[in-house]
Formats: structure tokens, C-alpha cells, sequence
């Protein structure tokens, strides 16, 4: 990763952190003392000494059982486990005075040290985004992103996107969409500690605008290394993406294929059931409840009344072609006239009656003027003013 | 009816559930459940006979996926069968491998609930199973307003919202005791206003934070004939009886009639045949299907066979939750968890756990006799499980 | 000791090569039509049909819970239905359990395959195997045989032209069922020179692309004989799985038909499989497999399917009298299919391909690449 990773670790760090990270079994009856000679830029000479499972670390070399020798650098990296101890001693890179058999134990003793967590910053996160613009997410688009980060280190940003070229402003700038999170659990987000769905889920975070314009942005940046590099490696898994396709075609069959073809003459084609006499729309094979077959067919509607209508403001990709459609829209069910109880039409209303449509309307369809029998031949239902 | 021998369950395994599973692969992920439910079994895979796999194609786009998933099963050389049902599946797969050992086919029936839902696109797969023709421009996976405004028409707007939401952080609350629960979100019951203002809107009334999770996770159960059973276990969760009920494909519902829903039809039928008078007297705790919290409020009255009035009281008294009269979905629930292949085994699962007295953090205190578990799924379709801690008797 | 189970009626539809006039719903109406023609029998828990299982496949039939839209012909609205996503052999089983568990009295099982609806199958099947590798190297089905057949016809010795005889016997026998897809007599010559669809398989090796429906009612046996003077008893099963990587497994080695089919002999009580049965019917969905799988099942010892297919069986059972999944069924209905055929047998309902007081059959299914599932499913008159 970064080279930048051992800016912030310190020989003195090291050992400052030692007695923190004891190993309770790794001490656990022992009675020794180590030396350590650090030489060269940030060295420094330490003891630690321990008594019975007892650790304490001391400045300075006091009557060591073992001396280790080593570099500032090496020992760092033997520490981070970027070099191998035994290839490091074998090499002489380190030197080992005295007992060997105190420094086998000694690898025990201490849990694994882990560098200071570096300080990481709202400026920092927006400052470095020109730099990490991932070319692939932003190619075509443009948009505008507010943020808005609330709290002690907070700021206002703008995150403008022309054609696939970025800008990151100070201040909010006719956003199409606004985040509002306080400084903490943006910076907890960025760094992927808290999870982003959660966050907005539970209201951590707040979004007004278009949510579609979001969705694209998760795309628009590399990821965010903070200074002094990640806080700690870990092996990157490769994930494999695919969309899978497989053309297909449907039979409508008898039934079905009545209903579609009505549909190019505007009329509406409901099925009767022979035994108790309801009515299928979409018609259907059989009667479900009487299990027999139902082959006459009634036409009902055009027109109708709204019994039930969901208003969608989140959109599923289309399965067939992954594309989302526009929020929100209103699905409903609409009882046509000729019909009765649970003989409802599932279609869709027009988006122009959200505010004002409820149970009850009356409603017509707007037929598409290019009718190849399909559910989009009514583009959807209106409200009857 | 007159069961051939009992059943029991005598091994759960659950991998961690997460929407961050990127750690493993779809094999790897059904092996940490199945190494977890041997180990708690106390047996090892030489001794399974027969392993019930489920999980929905779309999902992930694996074609026939027991083939593949093998190398995380542990099938090779055994015998072995696949059945799905949409969110039902995994409660399928219960009753499965319940008829498999009780028909004296096979001794120890180890099942499979498994979904790598982060691998696909849950919303989209679930609009999958509307009608190519008609359906699939209309559906939005299994999001719906309706049942909100159902319980706002019933209950006025501020009672039933404040319900939702108490029943949401319930569930929280006992995720939190879960620590194999997905969304752990540690919400207190004082945020319940905020929590619901700031939530995003999905449908009509239907929020962000009253929506079940998508994870990936496996579910493993392993099931023996009473023999195997008692040999191998100390304290099983037996399986009285077992109830399905689907639904015709085009949900007639939408209109102004009454109907029954497959929730009332199953928990009567059920209740009938198992001499169950008083549900919520008589069950020590129930693990229900719950997508969302407008759906779990709706169906209290369904299976417990109560006044919406009195459910609604089961909920302002905490009676719903751990330590209440008849706990509700101790684990957390499928708002917590929703690994779908897996989710209705999990509720079996965890019913069994507390029979077995397993369940650890989230064990309801108390002795648990008799555990209900529910499966949802396809067009609103119901599975219901009774488990025992008494082997059941049968009588000619 | 669980009560015996029974199948007490059997019907399918004829497959066809592309069924452009009905969706699903009707195919699988068709049958159950049929089907409560055969025995007066209603849905109930207790004395009727209890359970519907429905066989179908949600890749193939492009549709997440493919069986939702099937609940209406299953009978199963306010019912319990079930959906089984492998061979339909395996729904067989699986109701037979739920019978002599004592759960229900009878099982309606209905399976519809339309393989004629996506692109190819064998983009389906593709899908089967795992996205990182095996997919992208373009493995189906299809050619996963491919590897299996040379493998086998190396071992085996079985020759072009003993391949070709199997596809110009399973149309002789396929010119006498009526439900087969139309596909004219051939002869070996035409076999032989048939295109190469992957090496050794050619075109006229592999089953046809069909679209059909099949089902069939099982019974408690006291409900069974009440039902039907001829009820045929299933009494005996096996399935087994293989390992999933093909490099993994020694493909000519029929490690799970060998599995399946011991477990079934034993569930039945059956000794010597060469003699133990009056049909045969077996899922032979390229011409290799054929002779292999007649191997793995003990009917005829290995190395000897040469001389088996040479002398046209004289001595034994009557294999593929239908003609076989070579003359057509989908992928998720051929031991469905088989054990429907073989059922037809013992009942004497068999028409032109009627097999004289056939008393005991073997039905087989399999699904996987290269045969890494299979199920064998055994059936009595008695």
C-alpha cells in the first residue's frame, strides 16, 4: 500500500506501547531481562524487564540475560512483519548477545503492535478527491452533490461532476442531491468502519434530492487511503461482476394471448369462472378455487375505481434490462367496471395523480398509440376529473 | 394423522449473517453453518444419510446450485434432494427432511437453507417471479405500502405508526442479544420518532427502517428419528406437526370482500389438530416471519388468533418481548437477518434452540414446551412448525 | 414399518419440439386433467390428496419460484404445494416419503420443462457451473458429456457405429409412443454422418430440445387399491451425488449411479439386477450413455454394453421401450418421464410399445454435468 505507512511508527512508539500489549500467557512465569540497542535515526536503548510474568520496559540497558542489535528501520520492520526475524538475524541485519533461549520466549510476549491510528479529517477526505477520481465512474456524467457534514471538523462541499470532469468546491452549489451526516460518522463511512446502508437506514445520514444522482456517485472515487496509509493491510479479495442473460420467449397460450391482443383494440378481457362465476383479468388457465377451466371471456372496464394504490419511491432495476426507472410512481389496483370484490386490474396510475388520487377515484386508461399487445399498451391510469 | 416416528431436531448451525460476506465464496459460506450444526450435533458428516438443499436460482444466477455447492455441503457420496419454495424455502426444507426420517427413509437428515444475496440483485430477483407478461413492470420485489396503510386505517395514523416502531427497536433489542444477527443497530425506544422522520421512504408508509435486511448467510439443521435422536442428543426439539398453505398466483385480494389469510387458515388448521385453544397462553415463543414491522404488527392477531385490539396490547406490554408472556422472534427476527433461502430455517432454528435451551444470550427465560415457527413467502404463502420438548405420543 | 405407497394414475402431455400454443399453466392442466379422469379422488388432508408437488426449474422457466404460478393447476390454492428443483424421480421420492411418514394420503405430482423457451439450453446449463472457472471455460452440460464420452467410448471400446444403432433403436421404439416429439427413422449411416456437436458427441447423439408436461398421483396403499385395480408400488429408491469438479472425479467411473443404484437394490430386496426387472427405462441423454449408465445400474456387466447393444438385448428386460430421454423429454422430466413409462408398463397402458404382463420396473433419472446426480427409483406390480 503506501509507502507513507511508516511515517507514524516510532521506535519510541514501539516500546511506549509494550507494556499495553502483554501477553498474559506468553509471560506467564518467566523472569528475564532483554535488552535492545535501536541504532541510527529514531533509535533509542530500552530494557524489558520482566518478574514473574510481571513486564515493565525501561529506558537505557539494565543488566540484560540477551542484547539485541538493530536498526531503527529494521526493527520497525521486523515489528510490522514486513521482514522475517530469523531471515533478519541470519542475514545479520539484527545481532542477538547473550541467552537464546530467553529471546525464543520473548516472541511471545507481547500481543501483535498495531500502528497509531492517523488522524484523519473532513478536509482531507474532500481535498484528496480530485485526486481519486475513478475515470470509469464519472465517463458521461454530470451532476451535483452536496454535502453537507455537520459537528466539530465539519464543512460544506460541493461535488461537481461536467461531463466526467470533477471539481470539489467548498460550499453548497445547486445540488441536485444533499448528504447530511455529522463529521464522525462521515469519516467512519469513508473509511468503511460503518456501513453505509445501515447509516441511512437508521437515519445517521440524511439525503434529500435525487437518490438515482447517488447511486452513481458511490462510483465516482478511488478509495480513500488516509495519511500514513491504511490503518491496518489486509489482503484484497477480487470480486467477480457479471450480468447474466438469457434471451427467452413467452407463450401467452389461449387465455393470455386473448387478453394481449384485446388490448390492441382498447378492450379489456376478463375469463369467467363456469362454477362460481368470477372474473380473472389477466385471464387465467383455471379457476383456482373451483379448479376448473374457465374459457368464456367478458369485457369489462375500460374504466374503473381505485381500490388500492402503493406509491413507490424506491426502484427496482428492471430485471430484463437493469435499468431503473424514475421514482416515484404509483402501482394500483383498479376494480373495472364489470367487475366485482377481488376482480381488480393491477396496473399502474399516472404520476401526475400522486398527490390527489385515494381509494375510491374513478379512473380511465391512457392507451399507448403504438399497441403491440403488452402491458404497456396502457401507459397507465387517470384520474376522471 | 398418525406420524410413522418422531423426529428431532438435534443440530443448528448459522454462518455469521451479513451483507458483507465478501470474505467467502458461496460454498465456503454453507460450510461454516454445516461445520457449526455438526459440531453442535456432536456428530460428523459420516453419519448424515441424506442432505435437503434450498435456495432461489435467480438469486444468485446459479443454475441447479446443489451441484456447485457440493464442495460446501458435504453431499458427495450421499443421498440427497433440492426443493424450493420462495421465502418459504427454508421452512420447506424442515418439513422435508421431517417426512424424510419419519417415513423410516433416512435416520439423520441434515438441511440447507442457504442465499448470497449481496451476489445478485435481491429486489430485482423477487420481481422475477411476476408474470413476464403482465406483473414484472408492476412489481417492486416484495416492498409494499399496503399493509401500513391497512394497520393506519385500523388503528389511526399515530397509534399504528408508534406500534410499528416499537415493535422495530423490539427487535433491535434482541438482535442486539444475537450476535449472529446481520443489523445490530442498538436503537432505543426514546428514538423512535427521529428514527422514523429520518428514514428514507421505500413505499406509501412502508420506511427504510421498518424493512428487512439483504444478507448472505446459510442455515443448517440437522434432524434425527427418535432413536438417533435420544442417542445423540440430550435435550432434541421435537417436530409435533407441520402446516402449508400457498396461495393462488394472482393474490385476489385487492378488492372490498372478505377473505382468509393462509396465516388465520394455517394457525387454525394447525391449532385444531394440536388441541391449542389459547395460543398465546399455551406457546412459550414464537419465531415469525416479520419482512418488515407493518407486516409483524399485521399478523400477531393472524397466528396468534386474537383481536388486533389485544395485539396491540401484546405489544404497548412488552409482552412480545424476551421475559414477556409470549416472546416474539427472541433472535431478532428476519428485520435483523434475511439471508432468504435461509430465513424461514432460521426461524426454525432459533424456535429449536430455545426448546434446547442453546440459544445463549437470547434464551427467554422460563422453560420453552412448546415453540412455534413461521415461513413466508411466494404470494403470500404460510408454513407453520409446532416443535415439542416432550416427545410427542400418537394414538391410533 | 411405514405403510407402502402406490402410484395410482399417470399422464403426459406430448412433447413437442417448440409448444407455441400453451403457457406452463395449461401443459400442467392438461395433465392433472387426465389425471383425476383416471381416479376419482379430491384434495383433502385426510383421504385425498394432501400435498401438490410441482417440478419445474426457475433458470429454465426464467421466472423466480417458477412453481408460484403452477399453485392454481396443482389444486394446491389454500393447500399445501411444494416445488422440487432437480429430476423429477426425485419428486417421486420425496412424495413417497410424505405418505408413509403419515403426513398425508396422497401426493399429486405434476413436472412441466419448456426447454424450447430460453436461447439455448445450454446457456442455461452453463450457469450450473461455478462463475469463477468452470463458466467462463464454457462448460455446460453439453460439453461436460463431451469429456465423459470420450473418456468412456476409450475405456469401454464402444465404437461410432454401436452408438449410432442405439439413436436408430431409440426412434424404432420412439415410432411406437405416441408422446414423443415427431423425429423420422434413421439409420446408422445418417447418425454416423450427423454434425459434430462436441467431440464425440453429434447432433443425433443428444436428445432433442422439447417442451411437455407429466404427472402423476401416489397413494397409501389401502387408499391405492380403492383408487385403481392397478396399482403399481414403488418400492424402492436410491439417489446419489458426485463430487462437483470434473477433474475431481474419474468419469468413467459411474461412482453415483453405482451409489444410487445399490441403495435402491437393497431398499428393495433385489439380488441380481440383470434378471430383477421386466422394463427398463433409463435417461439416456446423449447415445453414450446409453451403454454407460446400463453398466453403473448392474443390468449388464461392465465392458459387455458393446455386445448388449450388438444382440438388441435379446435375453433381458426391454430397455427404452419408450425410446428413451434420446427420443425426447426436457432435462428436469426424464426419470420423471421414465418411471411414468415404466408405471404405464405394469399398468398395461402402454399401448403399441405394451411390454407382455410386465411385472417389475427400473426407472432412472440424472441431472449435473457429466452425470453427477443420479436417481433410481424401482417399481412393482406387486
Amino acid at each position: 500500500m503506501s509507502s507513507g505507512t511508516d511515517q507514524k511508527v516510532t521506535i519510541a512508539d514501539i516500546f511506549g506501547s509494550m507494556e499495553s500489549r502483554v501477553n498474559p500467557d506468553g509471560v506467564k512465569g518467566v523472569t528475564c531481562n532483554c535488552g535492545y540497542k535501536i541504532t541510527g535515526e529514531g533509535g533509542g536503548e530500552y530494557t524489558v524487564t520482566v518478574k514473574d510474568g510481571d513486564v515493565k520496559v525501561l529506558e537505557g540497558i539494565h543488566s540484560p540475560d540477551v542484547t539485541t542489535t538493530a536498526s531503527a528501520e529494521n526493527w520497525i520492520n521486523i515489528t510490522l512483519g514486513k521482514l522475517d526475524a530469523t531471515t533478519a538475524f541470519t542475514s545479520g541485519m539484527i545481532k542477538i548477545d547473550g541467552d537464546m533461549g530467553v529471546m525464543g520466549k520473548a516472541a511471545m510476549f507481547f500481543q501483535k503492535y498495531r500502528p497509531p491510528a492517523p488522524e484523519v479529517t473532513i478536509q482531507d477526505i474532500f481535498g484528496s478527491m480530485e485526486s481519486r477520481v475513478n475515470p470509469e465512474g464519472v465517463k458521461g456524467v454530470t451532476c451535483k452533490c452536496g454535502y453537507d457534514i455537520t459537528g466539530d471538523g465539519g464543512g460544506q462541499y460541493t461535488v461537481s461532476v461536467d461531463d466526467g470532469n470533477v471539481k470539489v468546491l467548498e460550499g453548497i452549489h445547486e445540488p441536485d442531491v444533499t448528504t447530511t451526516s455529522n463529521a464522525q460518522n462521515w469519516i467512519d463511512i469513508t473509511l468503511g468502519k460503518l456501513d453505509a446502508t445501515t447509516a441511512f437506514t437508521s437515519g445517521m445520514i440524511k439525503i434529500e434530492g435525487d437518490m438515482g444522482v447517488l447511486g452513481k456517485a458511490a462510483m465516482f472515487f478511488k478509495k480513500y487511503i488516509p495519511p500514513g496509509g491504511e490503518i491496518e493491510e489486509q489482503e484484497e479479495l477480487l470480486m467477480l461482476p457479471k450480468v447474466i442473460s438469457v434471451p427467452q420467449k413467452f407463450n401467452t397460450g389461449p387465455k393470455m394471448g386473448k387478453f394481449l391482443k384485446g388490448l390492441i383494440d382498447k378492450k379489456l378481457y376478463a375469463n369467467k369462472c363456469p362454477e362460481c362465476k368470477r372474473l380473472q383479468i389477466p385471464p387465467r388457465e383455471v379457476c383456482a378455487e373451483c379448479i376448473v377451466r374457465a374459457d368464456e371471456f367478458v369485457e369489462v372496464g375500460p374504466d374503473g375505481i381505485i381500490q388500492v394504490l402503493d406509491i413507490t419511491f424506491f426502484a427496482s432495476p428492471d430485471p430484463l434490462t437493469g435499468e431503473s426507472r424514475e421514482t416515484p410512481y404509483v402501482s394500483a389496483h383498479i376494480l373495472l367496471d364489470g367487475c366485482k370484490g377481488h376482480e381488480t386490474l393491477w396496473h399502474e396510475l399516472n404520476p401526475a395523480n400522486i398527490k390527489t388520487a385515494k381509494k375510491g377515484d374513478r379512473v380511465r386508461p391512457v392507451w399507448n398509440e403504438n399497441r403491440t399487445g403488452s402491458v404497456s399498451d396502457i401507459l397507465y391510469y387517470e384520474l376522471i376529473e | 394423522m398418525k406420524k410413522n416416528r418422531n423426529v428431532g431436531i438435534v443440530g443448528v448451525g448459522q454462518s455469521a449473517f451479513s451483507s458483507h460476506r465478501e470474505d467467502v465464496n458461496q460454498p465456503e459460506l454453507i460450510n461454516e453453518a454445516v461445520n457449526e450444526a455438526l459440531e453442535h450435533a456432536g456428530i460428523t458428516l459420516n453419519d448424515v444419510d441424506c442432505v435437503v438443499h434450498g435456495n432461489m436460482e435467480l438469486f444468485e444466477m446459479v443454475h441447479q446450485p446443489d451441484m456447485w455447492h457440493t464442495l460446501g455441503t458435504g453431499a458427495y457420496g450421499k443421498e440427497t434432494i433440492r426443493v424450493t419454495t420462495g421465502g418459504t424455502t427454508g421452512a420447506t426444507l424442515v418439513c422435508v427432511a421431517d417426512n424424510l426420517v419419519a417415513s423410516g427413509m433416512h435416520d439423520v437428515v441434515m438441511a440447507i437453507g442457504f442465499e448470497k444475496l449481496q451476489e445478485g440483485n435481491t429486489t430485482a430477483g423477487i420481481t422475477n417471479m411476476s408474470d413476464p407478461l403482465w406483473g414484472r413492470r408492476l412489481q417492486t420485489g416484495a416492498l409494499t405500502g399496503v399493509f401500513a396503510q391497512k394497520a393506519i386505517d385500523k388503528y389511526g395514523e399515530e397509534k399504528a405508526k408508534k406500534a410499528a416502531m416499537k415493535y422495530r427497536i423490539i427487535m433491535d433489542k434482541h438482535a442486539m442479544k444475537n450476535p449472529k444477527a446481520h443489523r445490530r443497530l442498538g436503537l432505543e425506544f426514546d428514538e423512535m420518532d427521529t428514527l422514523a422522520e429520518n428514514s428514507p421512504t421505500l413505499v406509501g408508509d412502508l420506511k427504510m427502517i421498518h424493512m428487512c435486511s439483504q444478507s448472505d448467510g446459510a442455515c443448517v439443521v440437522i434432524f434425527a428419528s427418535e432413536e438417533k435422536a435420544k442417542e445423540i442428543c440430550k435435550q432434541p426439539a421435537w417436530i409435533k406437526d407441520h402446516i402449508t398453505v400457498h396461495r393462488e398466483e394472482a393474490y385476489c385480494a385487492f378488492g372490498d370482500a372478505p377473505h382468509t389469510t393462509t396465516h388465520e387458515y394455517a394457525a387454525q388448521k394447525l391449532f385444531k389438530r394440536n388441541g391449542i385453544t389459547s395460543p398465546v397462553d399455551e406457546l412459550d415463543v414464537f419465531e415469525m416471519y416479520d419482512p418488515s414491522c407493518w407486516w409483524g404488527i399485521d399478523w400477531i392477531s393472524e397466528f396468534m388468533m386474537i383481536s388486533s385490539d389485544e395485539a396491540m396490547k401484546l405489544i404497548e406490554d412488552d409482552e412480545i418481548m424476551i421475559g414477556g408472556k409470549i416472546p416474539f422472534n427472541p433472535s431478532g427476527g428476519v428485520i435483523a437477518s434475511n439471508p432468504i433461502g435461509a430465513t424461514a430455517m432460521v426461524r426454525v432454528a432459533e424456535a429449536a434452540l430455545q426448546i434446547m435451551g442453546d440459544a445463549g444470550e437470547h434464551q427467554v427465560p422460563g422453560e420453552v414446551n412448546q415453540a412455534l415457527a413461521s415461513g413466508f413467502g411466494g404470494v403470500m404463502w404460510t408454513v407453520l412448525l409446532l416443535l415439542t420438548k416432550e416427545a410427542p405420543v400418537w394414538n391410533e | 414399518m411405514a405403510r407402502r405407497v402406490a402410484i395410482c394414475a399417470v399422464s403426459q402431455t406430448k412433447f413437442v419440439r417448440n409448444n407455441t400454443t400453451q403457457r406452463f399453466q395449461e401443459m400442467e392442466l392438461d395433465v392433472l386433467e387426465s389425471l383425476r379422469e383416471q381416479v376419482d379422488i379430491g384434495f383433502a388432508d385426510e383421504g385425498g390428496i394432501g400435498m401438490s408437488i410441482n417440478v419445474s426449474n426457475d433458470v429454465f422457466d426464467a421466472r423466480t419460484i417458477s412453481d408460484a404460478p403452477m399453485t392454481d393447476v396443482l389444486g394446491a390454492h389454500m393447500g399445501c404445494e411444494e416445488k422440487v428443483d432437480q429430476d423429477g424421480a426425485q419428486a417421486i421420492i420425496y412424495g413417497a416419503s410424505a405418505i408413509m411418514s403419515g403426513h398425508c394420503d396422497a401426493v399429486l405430482i405434476i413436472g412441466h420443462c419448456r426447454e424450447s423457451q430460453g436461447q439455448s439450453r445450454n446457456m442455461c446449463t452453463n450457469l450450473t457451473f461455478d462463475p469463477f472457472f468452470t463458466r467462463p471455460v464454457g462448460l455446460d452440460y453439453c460439453s461436460a458429456a463431451g469429456f465423459q464420452a470420450q473418456a468412456y467410448l476409450s475405456k469401454s471400446g464402444i465404437t461410432e457405429e454401436q452408438l449410432a444403432k442405439i439413436v436408430v433403436k431409440s426412434r424404432e421404439n420412439a415410432s411406437k409412443n405416441p408422446y414423443t416429439p415427431e423425429a423420422p427413422r434413421v439409420t446408422v449411416e445418417d447418425v454416423m454422418s450427423s454434425p459434430m456437436l462436441c467431440d464425440p458427441i453429434r447432433e443425433l447423439h443428444a436428445y432433442p430440445v422439447s417442451d411437455g408436461a407429466v404427472g402423476m398421483i401416489l397413494a397409501a396403499e389401502d387408499l391405492a387399491v380403492k383408487l385403481t385395480d392397478t396399482p403399481v408400488f414403488f418400492n424402492g429408491h436410491g439417489n446419489n451425488m458426485d463430487s462437483f469438479y470434473l477433474g475431481d472425479r474419474d468419469l468413467t467411473s459411474n461412482f453415483a449411479l453405482k451409489g444410487a443404484a445399490e441403495r435402491a437394490y437393497k431398499r428393495a430386496g433385489i439380488t441380481d439386477p440383470k434378471t430383477a426387472f421386466d422394463i427398463v427405462e433409463i435417461s439416456d441423454q446423449y447415445a453414450y450413455q446409453y451403454p454407460m449408465w446400463l453398466e453403473g445400474l448392474g443390468i449388464c456387466d461392465e465392458g459387455k454394453a458393446g455386445e448388449l447393444i450388438d444382440s438388441d438385448n435379446a435375453n433381458g428386460p426391454a430397455i427404452n421401450a419408450s425410446g428413451g430421454m434420446l427420443a425426447g423429454n426436457p432435462l428436469n422430466l426424464g426419470g420423471f418421464v421414465r418411471a411414468a413409462e415404466g408405471a404405464m408398463q405394469l399398468m398395461g397402458k402402454a399401448g403399441d410399445r405394451q411390454v407382455k404382463g410386465a411385472k417389475t420396473a427400473l426407472a432412472h433419472g440424472v441431472v449435473g454435468p457429466a452425470g453427477q446426480f443420479h436417481t433410481v427409483v424401482i417399481l412393482g406390480s406387486d
